[in-house]
């Protein structure tokens, strides 16, 4: 069965963040603040949580290799900065090492006493908001892909890697389906590689979570984003339905019209890889 | 009550000292842990849950509360990493059951937190188990005892002793015998049971480590076990005859 390979230190899995940074990810969204800033604060708390989830007191364990591809005006290019431009994909310890900088967030705890109390926090960022240019999304998915067929090649056991793909708009270098559909047939001896699509919004239109058809959707922009989306595995079902969300075995890793509260949740179930060991 | 086995066999022979179950043995009384992998340091928590639960069995809230300062003793917080910080505030989770022997009502008590087994065997024939009862009961996630107080709030619950007590009489039963298993190996035998191949005498009859060692990974390659750390504890509950009593 696909998508039950465990995750271990010998066999870690890998996740590809593909960020559109093009210039309409200036636009404001409902929170008041970009959709680059939105995107890059939900990106840097998700790096920081996949950290966690692998840090134990004795260090750091790679169970994750992590990438960003960034593409706007200067093409597709890697994310991420400092010490982590070396290469696209890094191990998870190499990410926790070299945050750009870590700042201090007051963040709301439960007391433990029914109150609520505000703590100091530390918050790493890795990754800065950008937008300019157009949206050159066959070149991000040319580089995703070369660097996935590199990575297979050297975990065939592993569970698959996945590619959260994030944009605002239409493709700027020309339709980018069959190159996804390409690089969702890139595979381990445990499934091809997982390709999520979010579209988010300042539109304010009703956000379309894991649609399981494309008769509903509204337009072929979004039947478009839909086809270049994996089918959720079942561990991913079951996790977005715990999350509440009303998925089906045929729902797809896509959502459209997304606004904040379902960039965290994207973020969330994508990176929900089966069982760390 | 006699210890007749004890072993675990870690998740990754190539990482035998991160083995996160834990399992304690004194007289009467049996503790067993099973550390969730996602955790700062389950492997201290399960060690500190067992120990106390050999040494006091009476789990309540100021119970747990002894235990936790015991785990935050461990770590200089302010000192930590960022992402070790991150993750000791996010918390240790671990199952927890204990075995206590009542010898004046010839019954043993069973507490069951989490998706730790206990089975009652007469030789090695199926009398009961606790917590769980069906293979298919292992999907569900369970409920852990955390270092984070705020989520061991179902321990001061009024059904708490409803649901994670239970009291198996022996009185009867000629060859009494319990064993306590983490959740891969309790799966795997309740599931073999479920489909008509019942293992409960090849677990009654594993004497050595190596053997124990063997079924796991012979499991494990056939992929009809999970592979995680797997904890066997045998104990028998039968009655010493005369000539076996400790001289006075």
């Amino acid at each position: 069965m696909p998508y039950t390979a465990a995750i271990d230190r010998s066999s870690p899995t890998a996740f590809l963040f593909l960020v559109d940074q093009s210039g309409s990810m200036d636009d404001k969204m409902s929170s008041g603040r970009s959709k680059a800033q939105q995107v890059a604060d939900v990106l840097n708390r998700t790096l920081a949580t996949l950290v966690t989830r692998c840090t134990r007191a004795d260090g750091v364990r790679n169970y994750f290799e992590i990438g960003v591809v960034s593409y706007g005006g200067n093409g597709a290019y890697n994310g991420f900065g400092g010490a982590l431009t070396s290469s696209i994909l890094h191990p998870i310890s190499a990410i926790e090492a070299s945050p750009l900088n870590i700042e201090e967030r007051k963040k709301k705890m439960d007391d433990g006493a029914g109150g609520v109390v505000e703590q100091s926090v530390r918050f790493p960022v890795w990754f800065e908001p950008h937008a300019s240019g157009g949206t050159p999304m066959r070149q991000a998915i040319t580089k995703a892909a070369e660097e996935l067929v590199a990575w297979c090649d050297a975990h065939p056991n592993s569970y698959p890697p996945t590619v959260l793909h994030i944009t605002d708009g239409e493709s700027t270098d020309g339709d980018p389906e069959e190159l996804a559909t390409q690089l969702r047939q890139i595979q381990t001896g445990d499934g091809t590689a997982l390709m999520f699509n979010l579209h988010v919004s300042t539109s304010g239109a009703s956000p379309i979570e894991f649609a399981a058809s494309e008769s509903i959707l509204p337009d072929a922009y979004a039947k478009l984003l839909f086809r270049m989306s994996s089918p959720l595995p079942e561990h991913l079902i079951k996790f977005a339905q715990e999350k509440g969300f009303k998925v089906s075995m045929e729902s797809r890793g896509f959502m459209f019209n997304a606004d904040a509260v379902q960039i965290v949740d994207f973020f969330d179930i994508g990176t929900r890889a089966s069982q760390l060991r | 009550m006699q210890v007749l086995f004890s072993g675990q066999v870690p998740k990754d022979h190539a990482f035998p000292d991160s083995i996160e179950d834990a399992f304690e043995l004194a007289p009467g009384r049996i503790a067993v842990s099973d550390g969730a992998s996602e955790s700062f340091d389950s492997k201290t928590w399960a060690n500190l849950l067992t120990a106390r639960f050999v040494e006091q069995p009476g789990l309540g809230a100021s119970w747990l509360a002894t235990v936790i300062e015991g785990y935050a003793g461990h770590y200089d917080v302010p000192n930590l990493s960022w992402s070790k910080e991150a993750a000791y505030e996010r918390g240790s989770f671990a199952t927890l059951l204990g075995i206590e022997e009542r010898l004046e009502h010839r019954s043993i008590d069973v507490l069951g937190i989490g998706d730790s087994l206990a089975v009652l065997l007469d030789g090695g024939v199926f009398v009961a188990s606790f917590p769980y009862v069906h293979s298919q009961e292992f999907q569900q996630r369970p409920e852990l005892l955390s270092t984070k107080p705020t989520q061991n709030e179902f321990v001061t619950a009024p059904d708490f002793f409803l649901k994670h007590h239970r009291t198996w009489s022996i009185e009867g039963i000629r060859a009494p015998l319990v064993l306590c298993m983490t959740d891969a190996l309790a799966e795997w035998a309740l599931r073999n049971t479920e489909e008509g191949r019942p293992v409960w005498e090849l677990l009654a009859d594993i004497e050595k480590l190596p053997d124990f060692d063997e079924l796991v990974l012979r499991e494990r390659q056939a992929k009809t076990m999970r592979i995680d750390d797997a904890t066997l504890v045998r104990v028998s509950f039968a009655k010493l005859r005369s000539d076996e009593l400790p001289e006075p």
